[in-house]
């Protein structure tokens, strides 16, 4: 490599040193809702109501946390009551589902649905009946996902906790139901 | 990929691809809009780079899915020039200019700030500065150029030769 060619190398990144025109992240956010939409997210279909972005937020920890738990402890009971056999099991130690993930929000994501994915196949290599299946289908079903709608406020510790609780109650619910 | 994901993508790596267009096409709008695609058609096709925030990388430092939207950028660049100029104001621009031969033996390039560089490279006509910064603020080799640019790699060798003397030329005439 001539001098001329380790020079280039040497300050590569400070030649990336233009700005990008202000307003651009709005504007391609734009655009992934629309690819989003066109791909047949659902998700996309949720139109940024200004008035909502701009809500003030305060405090919204224990709401979302609360709601989520709710909802989980809701889908479990309904399922439980309807599964009658499984409030039989014994007591089951408890399970650490998300052990060494961290709070790499995805990872947590992904973990939940890889074990709920092995959960559901083990249940029906077990031959569950078309009522535990149709539950546990239910459960597996994410059309919100929780990490999409929990606030920007929250730390990534916030948000780990929350998705962690959520998709573990899920998954215990399953877990019991097999 | 979720929209987390997407975003997150999209946070990483803008700067840079933008950086990379607007060198090429020389319009922020337009840089703008070609880094925009570029990120966007790497989240439709789902990411078939893996995606990893920790490499494996390549050769360069560059990671797999940077070194993908680089080329994807790159090529979306020229052929944004392409259409931006008619062909034979394209052609025209390698005629008329004629690089003096200035010899390197004595040029040192760490004495020149990455400004005055980069102005020098800004003066340059077109295809000259197309393909400096193609190999050596991007790094590609004369194979994937050629795939850009339609070029053979004799003629791009030939092209950068004489590039690399009009930026030589230039620098010195700043001094």
């Amino acid at each position: 490599m001539d001098k001329l060619e380790e020079y280039f190398k040497l300050n590569r990144e400070a030649f990336d040193d233009q700005e990008i025109p202000e307003g651009h992240s709005g504007r391609f956010e734009e655009r992934l809702e629309t690819l989003r939409y066109a791909q047949g997210d659902r998700m996309a279909d949720q139109v940024v109501d200004d008035k909502v972005a701009s809500r003030k937020v305060r405090n919204m920890k224990p709401l979302v946390w609360f709601a989520s738990i709710a909802s989980a402890a809701a889908v479990i009971a309904a399922a439980i009551f309807i599964n009658k056999a499984a409030i039989d099991s014994p007591a089951d130690k408890a399970i650490d589902w998300f052990l060494g993930v961290g709070d790499d929000q995805a990872l947590i994501c992904q973990t939940y649905y890889s074990k709920a994915a092995e959960i559901y196949e083990e249940a029906l290599r077990g031959g569950i009946d078309e009522s535990t299946e149709w539950q546990m289908a239910l459960m597996l079903r994410d059309d919100a996902a929780l990490i999409d709608q929990l606030p920007d406020e929250m730390s990534n510790e916030e948000r780990a906790e929350v998705l962690k609780d959520y998709y573990g109650a899920l998954l215990d619910g399953m877990n019991k139901m097999k | 990929m979720t929209r987390e994901e997407s975003i997150r993508i999209y946070k990483t790596y803008s700067r840079k691809l933008f950086n990379v267009s607007f060198r090429i096409v020389g319009d922020s709008a337009l840089a703008e809009e070609i880094m925009q695609d570029t990120v966007l058609k790497f989240i439709k096709l789902q990411g078939d780079v893996m995606i990893s925030q920790s490499g494996p990388t390549c050769p360069g430092g560059q990671d797999r899915v940077g070194a993908w939207l680089v080329r994807t950028c790159v090529r979306a660049s020229i052929d944004a020039l392409r259409k931006l100029k008619r062909e034979r104001e394209f052609l025209e621009d390698f005629a008329s200019h004629e690089a003096v031969d200035y010899p390197e033996d004595d040029f040192l390039p760490e004495e020149y700030s990455v400004e005055a560089v980069k102005q020098a490279i800004g003066s340059l006509p077109g295809p000259y500065r197309l393909i400096l910064t193609l190999v050596l603020i991007e790094g590609l080799d004369y194979e994937e150029i050629s795939g850009f640019t339609g070029d053979n790699e004799g003629t791009l060798r030939t092209r950068f030769s004489r590039a690399r003397k009009m930026l030589v030329g230039r620098l010195k005439e700043r001094r």
